[in-house]
């Protein structure tokens, strides 16, 4: 069975905020229990294969770095009707990733997702790393919580951890030696 | 006086390929790629295991997340000159093989047959007629008049909201929209038909690389797969036969539908057989090594140069000697320090921003040269290589479009008539349908390979002390990708990663050839200068993809694109 409700971390981890899901994601594996009706994602940047993983789901968690619409660290919510809205635009380069693409295609071919949330936090530092910048580090325990409520309002209990698993991101796996 | 039109992407963090023509008599006569953002992401491994580098170079793009890590894994194992056991390259094969089926069917439905198909005039169109017609064309299961009436009805449905949706943004009644409503509809069957082929493809992937979009199961030296065809908790005989329905899925939608759909629209616009040719230099890497040694290859790789094919030279290796002398990258054009061309490995990545300035620098893109060459890579040089050295599978495919695209025009096409805007999509379609043959071919190598007993994956790495240098390449969906590393005592010391897009957008050098994007829009006609959808289609056909470092969302709402008319 295809877990119903899927919860998405968007980004690029190697450019600082914008690794904000990916790392959301594995903060979310570590330190809370979700049961087998959720599925955690690390999308990465997809292009429109994203669409292959909304098939069978009720509930779309997305979370995601904004780069514009409030201050750094400003925490955003958006839901399918405000997504809705923001249409998809003329392509120049055929892989521009966006995800309201994603999600019109994804209607298009008939899957029908119940309720999308956007959990999004406004970034700032999007240079080559991947450690978040100081703004979108505050604002992740606020993310973490948000996706929380969120899933248990749809009925299923999410436990936090009382000892959380301990992050083994292949990115922290070794600092790197000066060459 | 010439018009200038300049496409841009506005919004600040995802800001990606720029294009400007001026357009004179209505034709293009200047043209400038510009990728206007900064991709430096290589620094990133500067120190780090070369063993770990694959984990992030599959993060550089969404889309080419598997070529980039194979890529990677192939340049550390050849600066160790380190050979990895059949199975791995078997296993490795039949990733890369599903992974382009995957990429070549999506670019072509959804990223670009809309440049070409008008999907507003489908209300119009007759479903059981369009559905003979394409009976008549090919023996694909999916035309019946039900699967027409049901894509009609999904379009009228989208009229009738008046909201598009997706469709919201094409241009539609375009002057240069020329199918008629019957082929438009049957394209738009094709194309929602081809959202559930593409996925899997995807799936085979997934089931070889552990997880989909990034695969989890490469490693310096082959590959992390456990091989017992007794155990449920490895690859056995299930997971092989799994893969082996998925691609017998996929293989007749290539090549009784998607193959057909791009000879058909060729053959209907053939006035874009004789323009977009551009840079007529064309170079590919051979690829699905057979061996451990990685001596013969199923793909071969050469070079054509000035579009004659009767000057094809051949790559024997996956990068040869002169491959790895020939390639610099010229920076005169591109916002970076540095007066000379550099060689990868001795590449360095260091901004100097001066804003868009035509004749001075103006792109993030660097400008790789083979011997001071500007090169076309892609499906094109793919095909014409292999088919200038007689190539066999290559020339099946190659004339079998040929001929059915000659049919169809009722007039004599030509391999050279391939050398245009229209014939980068008929190639992709040809290497898509030699790729899902060799599906086939290299499941069945591994599943005997595998039953003799073989269940070898991996050959561990030694680092050596001092400095080596690799290159690995891999012949991709867009063409030509090579990863530079150069490795000190067991750490990365220096990465370079040429790509395909980097030849193909690559701007004028110190002497100021073009790259072939700007070479192939020149001559272009612009029907309307507001709607520039001729250099729409002239840069989708090389299947542009710098879009893949920075996701965010932008909740402003603003446009992606916009075209300015100045």
């Amino acid at each position: 069975m295809i877990p119903r409700i899927l919860i998405a971390g968007v980004g690029n981890l190697l450019l600082q905020d914008d690794g904000l899901g990916p790392q959301a994601i594995a903060r979310l594996q570590a330190e809370y229990e979700f049961g087998d009706e959720v599925e955690l994602l690390d999308i990465g940047t997809p292009s429109l294969d994203f669409v292959d993983y909304l098939r069978g789901r009720e509930v779309l968690v997305l979370i995601d770095a904004l780069s514009g619409g409030g201050e750094p660290g400003e925490v955003l919510t958006f839901d399918k009707v405000q997504l809705k809205e923001f249409l998809p635009n003329m392509r120049l380069s055929a892989h521009q990733p966006c995800l309201n693409e994603t999600l019109h295609t994804a209607e298009t071919a008939g899957i029908d997702l119940k309720e999308i949330l956007l959990v999004g936090v406004v970034g700032r530092s999007f240079d080559v790393g991947t450690d978040l910048g100081p703004y979108v580090s505050r604002a992740m325990p606020e993310v973490l919580e948000l996706v929380a409520s969120f899933v248990r309002r749809h009925g299923v209990p999410v436990e936090r951890r009382a000892v959380p698993l301990p992050i083994r991101g292949w990115w922290e796996a070794e600092s790197p030696v000066k060459a | 006086m010439a018009t200038r039109i300049n496409i841009d992407p506005v919004t600040r963090i995802e800001g990606h390929l720029r294009i400007d023509v001026e357009v004179d008599g209505g034709n293009v006569s200047k043209a400038w790629a510009s990728c206007t953002m900064w991709r430096g992401i290589e620094n990133i491994l500067l120190g780090r295991d070369p063993r770990e580098a694959w984990l992030f170079t599959q993060r550089f793009c969404g889309v080419c997340t598997t070529v980039h890590a194979m890529a990677s894994v192939r340049a550390v194992e050849d600066a160790l000159k380190l050979q990895i056991p059949p199975n791995a390259q078997f296993i490795r094969n039949l990733i890369l093989i599903n992974h382009a089926l995957h990429d070549h069917i999506v670019h072509f439905y959804q990223l670009s047959a809309l440049d070409w198909v008008d999907i507003m005039t489908i209300p119009g169109a007759d479903p059981a007629k369009a559905a003979s017609l394409a009976q008549s064309l090919s023996s694909w299961t999916g035309n019946s008049s039900k699967e027409m009436q049901v894509a009609q009805d999904k379009i009228k449905g989208f009229a009738a909201s008046g909201q598009l949706g997706m469709f919201a943004t094409g241009y539609w009644g375009h002057p240069a929209m020329k199918l008629p409503p019957d082929v438009n509809l049957i394209a738009f069957t094709h194309y929602l038909q081809a959202l559930e082929y593409q996925r899997k493809a995807l799936q085979v992937v997934g089931i070889l690389g552990g997880k989909t979009p990034h695969i989890q199961n490469l490693a310096v030296g082959g590959v992390q797969n456990a091989i017992n065809l007794d155990s449920m908790a490895t690859m056995n005989m299930d997971r092989l036969y799994m893969m082996k329905y998925l691609q017998d899925a996929v293989i007749p939608f290539v090549q009784e539908c998607y193959f057909n759909d791009a000879c058909t629209i060729a053959a209907l616009y053939p006035e874009w057989m004789s323009y977009g040719k551009g840079v007529n230099n064309y170079m590919a890497v051979p690829d699905l090594p057979l061996n451990a040694q990685a001596s013969a290859f199923d793909l071969p790789g050469g070079m054509i140069l000035n579009g004659n094919l009767g000057s094809a030279s051949q790559f024997y290796t996956a990068a040869d000697g002169e491959f790895r002398e020939a390639v610099a990258e010229d920076l005169t054009h591109a916002w970076y320090k540095g007066k000379e061309a550099q060689r990868p490995w001795q590449g360095e990545t260091i901004p100097d921003y001066t804003d868009f300035q035509e004749d001075g620098k103006y792109t993030w893109v660097k400008a790789p040269r083979y011997d001071q060459k500007p090169m076309q890579v892609g499906p094109l040089s793919q095909v014409l290589v292999g088919y200038a050295q007689g190539h066999p599978l290559t020339r099946k495919w190659t004339d079998l479009a040929l001929a059915k695209i000659s049919a169809i025009s009722k007039r004599h096409v030509t391999v050279n008539d391939l050398q245009s805007t229209m014939g980068r999509h008929v190639a992709r379609a040809i290497r898509c349908a030699m790729l899902s043959e060799l599906a086939t071919k290299h499941w069945k190598y591994l599943v005997t390979n595998v039953s003799r007993g073989d269940t070898a994956t991996y050959n561990p790495p030694k680092f050596p002390d001092g400095e080596v240098e690799g290159v690995g390449t891999h012949e991709a969906p867009r063409g030509t990708l090579s990863h530079w590393v150069v490795v000190k005592n067991g750490r990365i010391a220096n990465y370079q990663a040429v790509v395909p897009t980097t030849w193909n957008a690559s701007p004028r050098d110190s002497t100021g050839q073009p790259g072939p994007y700007e070479a192939s829009l020149l001559g272009n006609p612009i029907a309307d200068p507001e709607k520039p959808l001729e250099v729409l289609r002239t840069v989708h056909s090389f299947d542009p993809c710098m879009a893949c470092a920075c996701h965010t969302f932008d909740p402003d709402g603003k446009p992606i694109a916009q075209v300015k008319v100045l």
